[in-house]
């Protein structure tokens, strides 16, 4: 299934389904709503423990306000309904700390997934917040592939991070804006680390 | 949860970044590691474990390479899962190569020690690791007793301060005596230990004093045993304890196999037992004790097959004597046929 049929039912852009089935409204911080079926809300823990304690009916849902997401963007909100959509009724990982973590990804997933690496990490951060544990496998699995055979050079560029030059390089503005003594004890704790040995890893 | 959107992979949460950690291979992690402080901390802390298959140490007399196993695939990285490490003696400190398929990377360590480099990378990359290591293999091809005893101390040192001992599935090592293996592999974890296999430096085969390492816990948990060109004066009854064993005698005495023929109809633990020898003592009794055996020819050789039910089971016992070992084998019920059958063979390990 593609992610553009995907049965996501976004108010502004689809119409109401015709079953009868149970859906609730979301908001996401920018004011976009979404319509989601009861079994999909049930991939995110958090999602379903919310809408258990408040107890809706059917009215309830479309009379009172949508339920707001405050810190979810609607860009990423909907790749975490499509997602929980596509994937509702499917059983819920339980991470038994097993070594190789296997996780394989679906194709609707790599299809959704495919976005730059910025919503990713929105998605990933979503997925945490939300509590769904295979999106959120499935989605850090994604990034976890992205480091294979790459240099620590290359991976700096793909999960834009600083180096410790720049890092310190910030940090040290930042410090010499508050208190310009902080340079100081910083130096004197980098020399004191150099100096207990180094490592080939 | 952070009141802004993630700019970058360290500002996700701690749970994801450990998920994201917990899917990365053992390579990635160790770039992941030179990538910048903050990542660096948090791999210390959270300590992931990425997936080993293999880890083989070979102890030279200038350098140590390690060869790691990260997947199936056996080509060198980055084509495949096989990393090989290499710590070099040199004139003055020593150099670490990191070989992949089509490089060597190379880096040198003016005021460092080979063996204490390999040690604090050991310490780094498994010092701390909890989940079983399906196989470590420590070969101590070093000739010279000052660096083999100088190795010897510096990674038992390592696996005497971890707080678990390591957990490692197939605990092999090739070795000229018994002393180095005491060493190692009292500081495994008994739990984990399925297989036992000593091999012998030379390939010549020399004699194995297992005197102190039967009373090993860690010996006495394995299932597997395997002795390879090494010969041992144990009695047979040494071995009952395991399921399979491969054990090499100079002398094998005919009583044995029938005590071992016994062992197998009365006790369900026995599985496979393949019996090497140099001369086997007596061996009429065999005839007079199991009746005249099946003559066959298999692509291992001529032997003498006898085949003996197993009371109050469906299983059998095969014994296939051959020129130079004898082999023992426990057929599943519903193997019987097939494995019966004039034409069939099993696989020996030697």
């Amino acid at each position: 299934m593609s992610v553009e049929n995907a049965p996501v039912v976004d108010v502004d852009e689809a119409a109401i389904p015709v079953e009868k089935k149970m859906y609730y409204r979301f908001e996401s911080n920018d004011k976009k709503e979404f319509r989601v079926s009861e079994l999909a809300i049930q991939q995110s823990e958090t999602l379903n423990r919310l809408v258990e304690a408040m107890g809706y009916t059917s009215e309830d849902v479309e009379n009172k306000p949508a339920i707001a997401i405050e810190n979810i963007d609607g860009k990423t909100l909907k790749l975490v309904f499509q997602w929980c959509e596509h994937h509702k009724g499917e059983a819920i990982p339980v991470d038994d700390g097993s070594v190789p973590k296997i996780v394989e990804i679906p194709e609707f997933d790599a299809k959704l997934m495919d976005i730059d690496n910025g919503l990713l990490f929105k998605l990933i951060w979503a997925a945490d917040y939300l509590n769904i544990v295979q999106l959120l496998n499935v989605s850090c699995k994604k990034v976890a592939n992205m480091a294979q055979g790459k240099t620590p050079a290359q991976l700096r560029r793909v999960y834009l991070l600083p180096s410790d030059e720049e890092d310190e390089a910030a940090k040290r503005a930042a410090q010499e804006a508050q208190d310009p003594r902080a340079r100081e004890v910083e130096e004197e704790f980098e020399e004191r680390k150099r100096q207990g040995g180094n490592s080939f890893f | 949860m952070a009141e802004t959107s993630p700019a970058h992979l360290i500002t996700l949460p701690d749970v994801a970044l450990k998920n994201i950690l917990d899917q990365c291979d053992f390579l990635a992690i160790t770039n992941l590691r030179k990538v910048c402080r903050d990542l660096r901390n948090f791999i210390e802390d959270t300590k992931p474990e990425p997936y080993h298959k293999d880890l083989n140490i070979i102890l030279y007399d200038d350098y140590i390479r390690v060869q790691t196993y990260t997947g199936e695939n056996p080509w060198l990285y980055p084509d495949g899962d096989w990393v090989w490490t290499q710590y070099t003696k040199e004139p003055i400190g020593c150099s670490v190569s990191f070989v992949t398929g089509d490089k060597v990377i190379q880096k040198g360590f003016p005021n460092e020690d080979y063996i204490s480099m390999f040690c604090g990378d050991f310490l780094v990359n498994f010092g701390h690791r909890k989940s079983v290591l399906p196989d470590f293999y420590l070969n101590l091809t070093c000739q010279n007793p000052e660096i083999q005893s100088k190795f010897l101390e510096s990674f038992q040192k390592i696996l005497e301060s971890r707080i678990h001992p390591m957990k490692v599935s197939t605990f092999q090592m090739v070795v000229e005596k018994a002393e180095p293996v005491l060493k190692i592999l009292k500081f495994m974890d008994k739990n984990s230990i399925e297989e036992i296999n000593l091999m012998s430096l030379h390939r010549a085969t020399r004699e194995l004093d297992l005197t102190e390492l039967k009373n090993l816990k860690q010996w006495n948990a394995a299932k597997k045993l395997r002795l390879e060109h090494f010969q041992t004066s144990e009695n047979l009854e040494e071995f009952y304890g395991f399921k399979s064993a491969l054990v090499d005698y100079k002398e094998l005495k005919a009583q044995d196999i029938v005590r071992l023929r016994n062992e197998f109809l009365q006790n369900p633990r026995p599985h496979r037992f393949q019996l090497m020898y140099e001369t086997i003592s007596n061996e009429p009794l065999l005839i007079d004790t199991f009746g005249q055996p099946f003559l066959r020819t298999d692509p291992i050789g001529n032997k003498k097959n006898w085949i003996f039910s197993i009371p109050d089971t469906d299983q059998i016992v095969s014994i296939n004597l051959y020129s130079k070992f004898v082999i023992f084998y426990r057929i599943k019920g519903s193997d019987v046929k097939e494995k019966t059958d004039p034409d069939y063979f099993e696989q020996v390990w030697v």
